[in-house]
């Protein structure tokens, strides 16, 4: 197991590589990060020169690239550099945005799993039941919604919601501009009220989205297990149905689910960017649509290497998960 | 007329008669102050401020100082974009989103009020007398209360800081290490403190009739005061005024410290003399404002001012309605405006502002150059009052087509240059081109000497210049004139300033410093590095040359409407409407409205009242 | 390895009876396939459905003649003379809607032919050839995988040599859709082929056209893909919703395409803040893209049931 792990991640570091070199690339196309700024008025060459060379764009940019791939390594990141835009930390900023949206995704991912494995699961083994039937019909209503118009439906149905809370005397519980700027306190009761009342939305509407997903997914690995030769074998032993499900098919069927799971991680921080939009959540959703914005070099440039290098390390979680719960994977 | 409307003027509701510039400025602390106080009743729009009668032509000097209110405890506030530095001065910084916080934490001579009026504001001066006009001499006397908040006095000490960054000798041999922009200061020749450092006395080298936006957060781009004291702390400088405009040391290491130690925020070196002062700040995405306690005037309103950026308009217009922020001042299109004035407990600010919307013809394509008689059809052809009931009047009902470039409706002096122009006239349009020789081809546009009457119009993708666009085609069509869309997202950045458009589609940010427009009308080999559509004509150029140095105001507009007349028979541009300021709040809130270029929609916070 | 003991019938002889045999064999699938299909209830109403909107969107400028023209009574709510209302400049929204719709149904259509192409060529090739070809095939999805593509769009679209539109904007809805196909949508289609390709490439029909000295090209496009077609098909109808919503994601971010061709991600985008003032501009696009993404998922439930053979219900 542990020579397998050892293997995947030496894989992993390669590709990690090529990756930063193309992110470079991209990021470089964005153009020269002092475009705005050369337009805002006349200036002479050897002010523009000056702040060529302070913001490191009088090298040549595999000299940069060395340079911030240097820095990244070693925990230096770099900072903003375009004119106006202060000098921000990247790391400390990323860092700060990652957490805010691993808040988000990770009550989204839970819940969305745990909501779609059961469904799908209960969908499988109640096939063309109406509950199935229902299930199937939800999922793909879901599925077929742009994110961004789930979002703003929700958006809209709670500020009604409140309004009808207000007036039955139960005051405005959902919160539509991001989490509370100085934290939670007060007690239990109220931290859990205002906790719940600032993540409803924007979990509920990538909830809506995931769930759709996992629970198709479930239901299909389900239906191929439950149709598979040694469920079939322990169903013929009379073993009761709740069993066979539960001890045989469930571990197996939980294997592709896992695997979506993962990979979903890139589509979930494209989610971001609309779900941190609309909600007016600070993750890395909104620096990233600031930094493109700003044509910020190195913050575009770290944000799509740090974002590469959590997906690539969470798909390596799932293989060896998988390789884990699947007894017909041999590692080696 | 709804709401008490008292932040529109003077309670007194005497206009100081006309004295002209020599006016002698120097007026009694409590004749008429308040120039933004009073109290709002609730509810429904206060949007009288399109009925605003414009400041009379003259009426400036008037005096100004900040009203005696209640306290109302903390306020949160959404900004359409957050707080980023402190030095607002240097190009690299500079963002208007910065005003909305300064100007109630920076020293200025001027306060620009709700007319759009200069006032002098006697919170911090004493008086601002102009001496003589040949040579020009002004006058700055500070308050003796003055002070920054570590106690240190403001003064000329600091404006001589101002001079020092913006006109500075090394500027005019190539590279200015202030990084600044200010006009003005180069025409100054003298720059004097009196022994206690509270009075400057300013003499002109030639004259400079936008003197008055000096120093003043109103003129922005270099002319923000800041703490000199704190510089010469941080530097080892003992007396800033001592420091030469030559290259020297000193002069550098002021200028190291001015364009580097200001920047974001540090309360350290990032004093207030103003009513509030920023208690902390995370760059664009919320800021503190809390009460001065070294303010010597009236305190503020609100005890706190918790501001938060939030980009997305309806993010902005929905936090109001669900109650989680009282006050906020959003970019405002109809379907925004709409939703506040149908919420219910919500009021409204809406009013034209400084910045306005054009159509711009490429005078450089032969098509336009040569064709005056086009620009002219497509002049009629356009439906001002048409795109304007569609795609403004939501925001503020009072809202007319645009009738001037260089003076807002709101402001004195205002003429309507274009009345008649942009009706939607299909016939006269279609007459123009058939008498210049101009025929309907087949394809339904009319053609002349192997050019069709078609072009594109450039924009950045905004909804509603798309729309203005389509608006376009549709009346231009009957017309046989063909109008194509060609939006793009950098087209600001990229096409507008290279000249890469047949017509452009864009705004203008006006200002009370008229001098910073002229750039945007004279010809290029004249200064008009904003000139983008390659317009040109001599008679124009010298009237706004004028202009700059006409120090008799009445005069001065009479040259801008003379430039604005030569400008409306060229039709090089036309003039479509004012963009609206707009900001809205609950009930509870008043008088709050919205003023550029400073402040924003917390331009008057210090007044704001509340009802239980 | 391969050791082909039998004598083989001349190669031409061979083809003709396998392909004949193929052939009958294959009708009769297929009429199984269709069978299974026609009893999938929400397949068949996916398909009319979808018939309907196509109908609706290339046939309904010919019956609904209204301009998509601005200049008409503004802010018309649904009824009379404009069954969908008209918008704040006066365009009638049931124009706009069968426009937007055409436009995202041309981009998805072009998306799923294009990702499905290069998917199925680049999932087969890396397949069969494995080795380096497959190598730099599967890294190369890697690297695309581990970067957001929302976000590799956008930084594309900052960038200078971006495929601009031209002048006048026409035909931007094909950059658009080529951006979605080529950044987005083909290589789940390829990492399936491959997969399955890998394992065809060791069945003894592979093996023997192999020995006989066919061609690359033909064994793959001949003998291998065939046996794919039901996966192929199955997610290029999945593609096709994907584009649609993918589409409309790229409109949130002013990436999608420009006026004047507007898709129903455009219009939706353009009207979303309407929902509590002229809620009819929000919600028949809305409708809309949701019907084109609904119809065109439960058909590609509808296929892949239907070309199953294991699927029979557990529990009769």
């Amino acid at each position: 197991m542990l020579q397998y792990v050892v293997r995947r991640v030496l894989i992993a570091i390669p590709l990690l590589i090529v990756a930063s070199i193309l992110t470079f690339a991209l990021t470089t196309a964005m153009g020269d990060p002092l475009a705005d700024w050369k337009l805002l008025k006349a200036r002479t060459p050897a002010e523009v020169a000056s702040e060529y060379h302070r913001i490191g764009w009088d090298r040549s940019p595999p000299q940069r690239y060395l340079d911030w791939a240097g820095g990244f390594v070693t925990g230096d990141w770099k900072t903003t550099i375009i004119p106006g835009n202060g000098t921000q930390d990247v790391r400390s900023e990323i860092g700060r945005a990652l957490g805010v949206t691993l808040q988000l995704v990770i009550f989204a991912e839970v819940i969305a799993l745990l909501l779609g494995m059961a469904v799908g699961a209960l969908g499988a083994v109640r096939q063309y039941s109406p509950f199935d039937y229902a299930a199937t019909g939800a999922a793909f209503f879901m599925f077929s919604m742009p994110l961004f118009c789930v979002a703003v439906i929700l958006k809209f149905a709670g500020i009604q919601l409140n309004n009808w809370l207000e007036n039955i005397g139960a005051g405005r519980w959902i919160v539509t501009s991001g989490p509370p700027r100085d934290g939670f306190s007060g007690g239990l009761g109220h931290i859990l009220y205002s906790y719940s009342g600032a993540f409803v939305l924007p979990v509920l509407s990538l909830v809506a989205i995931q769930f759709a997903l996992y629970s198709r997914f479930q239901r299909a690995s389900l239906l191929d297990t439950l149709n598979a030769d040694y469920v079939r074998t322990a169903r013929a032993k009379g073993l009761t149905p709740a069993r066979v499900v539960v001890r045989h098919a469930l571990r197996t069927g939980l294997i592709p689910v896992i695997t979506v799971f993962a990979l979903d991680l890139g589509l979930l921080f494209g989610g971001a960017i609309i779900t941190e939009t609309v909600f007016g959540w600070r993750g890395m959703g909104a620096l990233i649509v600031d930094a493109i914005t700003k044509k910020e070099p190195w913050m575009v440039q770290s944000w799509m290497m740090i974002t590469a290098i959590v997906i690539v390390a969470f798909t390596l979680l799932a293989d060896i998960v998988y390789a884990y719960l699947d007894p017909r994977i041999r590692l080696g | 007329m709804r709401g008490s409307g008292t932040w529109t003027g003077s309670p007194a509701g005497t206009a100081i008669r006309v004295l002209g510039l020599v006016a002698v400025a120097a007026l009694s602390l409590s004749a008429c102050g308040s120039g933004s106080g009073g109290t709002g009743s609730g509810g429904g729009d206060v949007n009288q401020g399109q009925d605003l009668k414009p400041g009379a032509i003259g009426a400036l000097d008037q005096p100004f100082s900040r009203p005696k209110v209640p306290d109302i405890g903390e306020v949160r506030v959404a900004l359409d974009e957050g707080f980023q530095d402190y030095n607002n001065n240097t190009g690299a910084a500079n963002n208007i989103a910065n005003n909305y916080l300064l100007g109630l934490v920076i020293p200025s001579p001027y306060f620009e009020d709700a007319d759009f009026s200069l006032k002098i504001d006697k919170d911090y001066m004493e008086s601002v007398t102009v001496k003589s006009t040949t040579p020009q001499v002004i006058e700055y006397r500070w308050r003796p209360e003055a002070v920054w908040s570590d106690g240190a006095p403001v003064g000329c000490k600091d404006m001589y800081l101002a001079y020092l960054a913006n006109a500075n000798a090394v500027i005019k041999t190539g590279v200015n290490p202030f990084d600044t922009q200010g006009s003005g200061f180069d025409q100054i020749s003298r720059l004097e403190c009196s022994p206690d450092g509270k009075t400057a006395t300013v003499t002109f080298a030639t004259p400079f009739a936008d003197w008055r936006g000096m120093w003043s957060m109103v003129a922005q781009g270099g002319n923000q005061l800041l703490p000199a004291h704190v510089l010469e702390q941080k530097t080892g400088i003992p007396d800033i005024t001592k420091v030469g405009m030559a290259d020297s040391p000193d002069l550098r290491r002021a200028a190291a410290f001015y364009t580097k130690g200001w920047n974001d925020f540090n309360a350290d070196v990032d004093l207030s003399a103003g009513p509030y002062l920023i208690k902390s700040s995370v760059r664009n995405q919320q800021a503190v404002l809390v009460r001065n306690p070294r303010w010597w005037g009236n305190p503020g309103a609100p005890s706190q001012i918790d501001t938060q950026a939030v980009t997305d308009s309806q993010g902005a217009v929905q936090a109001l309605l669900n109650k989680e922020t009282p006050v906020i001042g959003p970019q405002a299109d109809p379907t925004i405006a709409e939703q506040v004035r149908a919420g219910g407990d919500f009021e409204v600010f809406a009013r034209g502002g400084q910045t306005y919307e054009h159509l711009d013809f490429n005078m450089a394509r032969p098509l336009f150059r040569d064709h005056p008689e086009l620009r002219n059809a497509v002049a009629a052809c356009i439906n001002r009052q048409d795109i304007v009931d569609k795609l403004v009047k939501g925001i503020d009902p009072k809202i007319r087509p645009l009738g001037a470039f260089t003076i807002n409706p709101n402001e004195s002096g205002y003429v309507d240059h274009y009345q008649g122009i942009g009706t939607g006239d299909t016939a006269k349009a279609k007459k123009l081109l058939e008498d210049a020789g101009w025929r309907l081809g087949a394809d339904g546009v009319y053609a002349k000497g192997g050019q069709r009457a078609a072009f594109s119009v450039g924009h950045k993708l905004v909804d509603r210049r798309a729309q203005t666009v389509q608006l376009m085609q549709a009346s231009c069509k009957p017309a046989g004139i063909a109008i194509g869309d060609a939006g793009q997202e950098s087209f600001n950045d990229q096409q507008l300033p290279a000249g890469d458009f047949d017509t452009a589609l864009f705004a203008w940010v006006g200002s009370p410093i008229k001098s910073s427009l002229i750039q945007n009308y004279v010809s290029k080999d004249k200064g008009g590095v904003a000139n983008y559509n390659n317009y040109s004509n001599p008679q124009v150029d010298d009237l706004l040359a004028k202009t700059n140095t006409e120090l008799d105001y009445t005069k001065r507009l009479a040259l801008f409407n003379q430039a604005e007349d030569v400008m409306a028979k060229d039709m090089h541009s036309i003039p479509l409407f004012q963009l609206i300021d707009f900001s809205a709040s609950d009930r509870a809130y008043a008088p709050v409205s919205y003023l550029l270029p400073v402040g924003g929609v917390l331009w008057n916070a210090f007044a704001w009242t509340k009802q239980p | 390895m391969v050791d082909v003991r039998n004598p083989t019938p001349d190669r031409a002889e061979r083809d003709a009876a396998s392909a004949g045999f193929a052939d009958s064999q294959a009708r009769a699938q297929w009429r199984t396939v269709a069978r299974r299909f026609v009893r999938h209830k929400a397949a068949v109403a996916g398909m009319v459905l979808f018939s309907l909107l196509l109908l609706f969107a290339f046939a309904g400028p010919l019956l609904w003649t209204a301009s998509l023209d601005a200049g008409g009574d503004a802010k018309i709510a649904p009824g009379g003379a404009h069954p969908f209302g008209t918008d704040r400049i006066g365009r009638d929204m049931l124009a706009q809607v069968i426009s937007g719709t055409r436009f995202s149904l041309q981009i998805a259509l072009v998306v799923a032919v294009v990702a499905t192409v290069a998917g199925v060529v680049l999932g087969a090739l890396a397949g069969y050839l494995r080795g380096l070809v497959d190598a730099a095939i599967s890294r190369l999805i890697d690297l695309l995988l581990c970067v957001p593509n929302l976000v590799i769009t956008a930084v594309l679209a900052r960038s200078t040599f971006t495929l601009a539109p031209s002048v006048q904007n026409q035909s931007n809805w094909l950059s658009v859709a080529l951006i979605i196909a080529l950044f987005t949508s083909w290589f789940p289609i390829a990492r399936t082929i491959r997969g399955m390709t890998l394992s065809l490439r060791e069945k003894e029909f592979v093996e023997a056209a192999r020995a006989l000295g066919a061609p690359t090209s033909r064994i793959v496009f001949r003998h291998i893909l065939p046996n794919t077609v039901d996966v192929i098909i199955v997610n290029a109808t999945v593609t096709v919703a994907q584009a649609v919503l993918l589409e409309s994601a790229l409109s949130f971010v002013n990436l999608g395409v420009h006026r004047p061709e507007a898709s129903l991600g455009l219009l939706i985008n353009e009207n979303k803040n309407e929902l509590a003032t002229l809620p009819w501009l929000f919600w028949f696009p809305f409708v809309f893209i949701v019907l084109i993404s609904l119809s065109v998922n439960f058909m590609g439930d509808g296929l892949r049931d239907a070309f199953d053979p294991r699927q029979r219900k557990v529990r009769e």
